[in-house]
């Protein structure tokens, strides 16, 4: 009975999302960002927080006299708020492209790891019988040194009706 | 009002009841109706209870269209009242019965002669010449110019008013609730210049005011004649016509004018004249917004009712009502971002602008000035443009200056066969790129002579003849230099180019690449807004509270004696204060500290009191805009950069206060520490 309740693990491969990624440490897990959507990585220094946005907002930070909005990306992945920042903490700050909005828009992340090239990307999908289930945050999933790694989808993350609707009015 | 009937020769208007600036385009419309019909236009001013200067001046253009299209303008039956408006604003001439089959004369303007009113002896030790100009938006902006008018009768002796109409535009492009009057006005009055200031005080903001005392000089009459530019002709009329000015007089300012070394206007004046001309020109980009920041105060308070109103429509539980204040409420909201819109101003007018003044500087130079505009539809931030204009304008005159002559090819006079002026070609252009607009100022296959820029700069002691010029260097000596002797901090202090930039969110560049042409780009944040604000602390942070909303500030709230707390109330100065303790609205953790602080803080008819942890002194900034993220919270209107490099969140006023009444009983007096009549701190 139990494991006709258990979901099954897509098997499906994801050719189109190999390519070098930046791994960063979130809540204990890994998760990678497509390198060319990274503009560059600062520490936490100076950041404004605004705890009246909520979880899912972790402050405001001046770049080089621009303002960047800086995102909790645990919190935004449904892990809960990172706790305070450790000296590993940095800010993952995102090339304008990816966002839109602001002038700069950062990722907190636990701690930054490394560059990866990633060649075997699975799908992050499972079913359940009929109905497909994942969390539509991530993009596929790969093993890098016996490490799952989960490769965001940014532009589901960054989406900015999303994030709307998670700032407390 | 009654509308004329079909009998053209016989229709007459009738026009019944008050007749102010909500009317005149009523009023507009209707005798637009006429024209269209061919009728002569008769209107019955019998029954009029009242009109102002709106509805007179659609009037004045009605009969002007009147003299132009070949239509008889008459005023039946006009009541005293209106008679005594027409004499004091000087409009009785003006608004004259034309017949076009008659014996009259059919003056197209309004006619030399001036309204005379003579109430005292023809001795006048004391004459003063107000010359005044009104912007398009008086009326809008509340400005009563016959009360004005009055009050300057009071001070002394009318002597004569001359409405001055050259800026009325044609019947058809007549916009009713703008303003195109000026006035000449001769008085006779023991009154100071500062009375006679003070009594345009109501209306400043909307006004170009000149005064010339008993005493003036031959220098200050002429330095009004050349400000008046079209109208200078019809000032010297005035002169003449009331004794101002005698005929020798006149002459010794006139051949003033003309001298080639008077120089009326410095560089400031320029541009409060071009501010002062009617912008549908399309010549003039600086929109006054000043005006907006009153417009957005009074939608903030229609938006504080609104929560007021649907909190009681909630308790009675009226859906309907309930339904159209919230609709109104969002309506309010939709108009206040058009307004904030309205403060922007485009790009295209403002190249038009340093356009010509730079062909100004260019023949001032002996240069021969030419200039590409790359036109586009973007737009800045009002503010910000007024902020960078002088240093667009120096940054240009800097170009021309320094470019390097085109090789003589052509002899062409004035001046030694062979040789010609030098020329400069500069080109204009504008890129929008994200939240900023970038200019650029190009010299077209030209650059900064850098030797003479150098010899300059070691005369000016800006440069040690022993350093050699890096190209990176050259930028900030370009900065430097531009801005020799500009105006200062009011403390011997030059301002620097990039710490005025950067106080309003943007920044210059000076570059020099090879074969490209040198070139100055300025970024402008689009709609960042230049605000005066006081800093507050709370916990780590610091937030701006926008100075105007603020009355009043309490250091340390336990000092104060006049203070009495009670929850979240306080009483001074005998009124009860709502208060709003920003640690719990903006969700701060840290620690309180031990002494508060409050700002009492105004937004049309509400007064809160808002608590923070200590004051951190005042503060300009540019308010930059939130994005679509953070703009969902009620307290933070836009953020904005320290000079130690942390951010400060500019504090929504309106919202906060919003917030508080969306979320507490309506009715303050009710509060149970009036009742005690004593309060416990």
């Amino acid at each position: 009975m139990i494991a006709d309740e258990m979901p099954e693990l897509d098997s499906e491969y994801l050719p189109g999302l190999c390519g070098r990624y930046l791994v960063a440490t979130v809540s204990g897990e890994k998760f990678a960002l497509d390198s060319e959507s990274v503009s560059e990585i600062i520490e936490c220094v100076n950041m404004t927080e605004l705890p009246m946005a909520g979880p899912v907002v972790r402050g405001v930070v001046s770049v080089r006299s621009e303002l960047a909005l800086v995102i909790d990306l645990a919190a935004r992945l449904g892990r809960g708020r990172s706790g305070s920042a450790g000296e590993q903490a940095r800010i993952i700050l995102l090339d304008a492209q990816q966002t839109g909005e602001w002038p700069l828009l950062g990722l907190f992340v636990e701690s930054v790891d490394s560059v990866l090239q990633l060649d075997s990307v699975l799908s992050a999908q499972c079913s359940r019988g009929d109905v497909r289930e994942g969390d539509p945050c991530i993009a596929g999933i790969s093993v890098s040194d016996s490490t799952v790694v989960n490769l965001l989808n940014l532009s589901k993350v960054l989406d900015s009706a999303e994030l709307t609707q998670l700032v407390v009015r | 009002m009654k509308l004329p009937d079909n009998n053209a020769s016989t229709a007459i208007t009738v026009l019944k009841g008050e007749f102010d600036l909500y009317r005149c385009q009523e009023l507009y419309e209707n005798i637009a109706a006429c024209f269209e019909a061919r009728t002569a236009l008769r209107i019955d001013m019998s029954r009029v209870t009242r009109i102002d200067l709106a509805c007179i001046q659609v009037l004045l253009a009605a009969r002007c269209e009147c003299v132009r299209s070949g239509l008889g303008f008459s005023l039946l039956n006009p009541t005293r009242e209106y008679q005594h408006f027409l004499r004091l604003c000087g409009l009785e001439q003006a608004l004259l019965h034309y017949d076009p089959n008659g014996c009259l004369p059919p003056p197209l303007e309004i006619p030399a002669s001036t309204t005379l009113l003579r109430f005292q002896l023809p001795e006048r030790q004391q004459q003063w010449h107000v010359s005044v100009r009104f912007s398009r938006h008086v009326y809008r902006d509340g400005g009563d110019i016959p009360a004005c008018l009055q009050q300057l009768k009071t001070s002394g002796t009318l002597l004569a008013v001359r409405p001055v109409l050259s800026a009325m535009p044609v019947f058809s492009s007549l916009t009713a609730d703008q303003c195109y009057l000026g006035f000449e006005i001769a008085c006779d009055s023991d009154a100071s210049r500062v009375l006679i200031e003070n009594i345009f005080e109501p209306v400043s903001e909307d006004t170009d005011l000149i005064i010339l005392s008993p005493d003036s000089s031959v220098r200050e009459y002429a330095i009004l004649l050349q400000q008046r530019g079209r109208d200078s002709l019809a000032v010297k009329q005035f002169w003449a016509q009331t004794g101002l000015l005698n005929s020798r007089q006149i002459s010794a300012v006139d051949e003033l004018c003309n001298s080639q070394s008077f120089n009326v206007l410095e560089a400031g004046d320029e541009f409060a004249e071009v501010a002062a001309v009617d912008l549908d020109s399309g010549d003039e980009c600086f929109v006054e917004v000043g005006r907006h920041e009153s417009a957005l105060d009074l939608l903030g308070e229609m938006m504080i009712a609104c929560s007021t109103s649907k909190l009681l429509a909630g308790r009675l539980g009226e859906k309907k009502l309930l339904e159209n204040v919230t609709l109104i409420d969002r309506l309010a909201s939709q108009l206040q971002e058009s307004i904030q819109a309205l403060q922007t101003s485009s790009v295209r007018d403002l190249f038009n602008y340093l356009a010509r003044k730079g062909m100004e500087a260019g023949r001032e130079l002996g240069v021969e000035t030419s200039f590409l505009l790359h036109s586009n539809s973007l737009a800045v931030n009002g503010m910000v443009l007024n902020e960078v204009v002088e240093l667009l304008q120096a940054a240009i005159r800097f170009l021309i200056e320094y470019s390097h002559p085109v090789p003589v090819s052509v002899p062409r006079g004035p001046g030694p066969a062979g040789i010609r002026r030098p020329v400069c070609r500069i080109r204009l252009q504008a890129h929008a790129d994200g939240e900023y607009v970038v200019l650029g100022l190009q010299l077209v296959q030209q650059a900064v002579d850098i030797e003479v820029l150098k010899e300059d700069s070691r005369r000016a002691g800006q440069l040690d003849s022993s350093v050699e010029m890096m190209i990176a260097e050259l930028g900030h000596l370009v900065l430097e230099s531009m801005f020799e002797g500009a105006r200062d901090g009011g403390h011997g202090q030059r301002i620097a180019v990039s710490d005025r930039l950067a106080a309003i969110g943007g920044s210059v560049e000076f570059m020099s690449l090879p074969g490209q042409g040198d070139r100055f780009v300025v970024r402008l944040p689009v709609s960042a807004s230049v605000i005066d604000g006081l800093l507050i602390g709370v916990g780590e942070n610091r937030y701006v509270i926008p100075k105007r909303h603020v009355l009043e500030t309490v250091d340390r709230m336990s000092d104060d004696n006049q203070a009495h707390f009670y929850h979240n109330t306080v009483r001074r100065h005998g009124e009860t204060l709502p208060l709003i303790r920003l640690r719990e609205v903006l969700k701060v953790q840290a620690e309180p500290a031990a002494a508060e602080c409050m700002v009492v803080v105004e937004c049309g008819r509400h007064r809160v009191g808002l608590v923070g942890d200590f004051l951190d002194g005042e503060f300009q900034t540019a308010s930059r805009p939130l994005g679509r993220v953070l703009s969902q919270l009620k307290s933070i209107r836009g953020a904005t950069l320290m000079p130690d490099g942390k951010v400060a969140m500019v504090l929504d006023i309106v919202g906060l206060i919003q917030d508080m009444v969306s979320g507490q009983e309506p009715v303050i007096q009710n509060h149970p520490v009036l009742h005690v009549g004593k309060c416990v701190h």
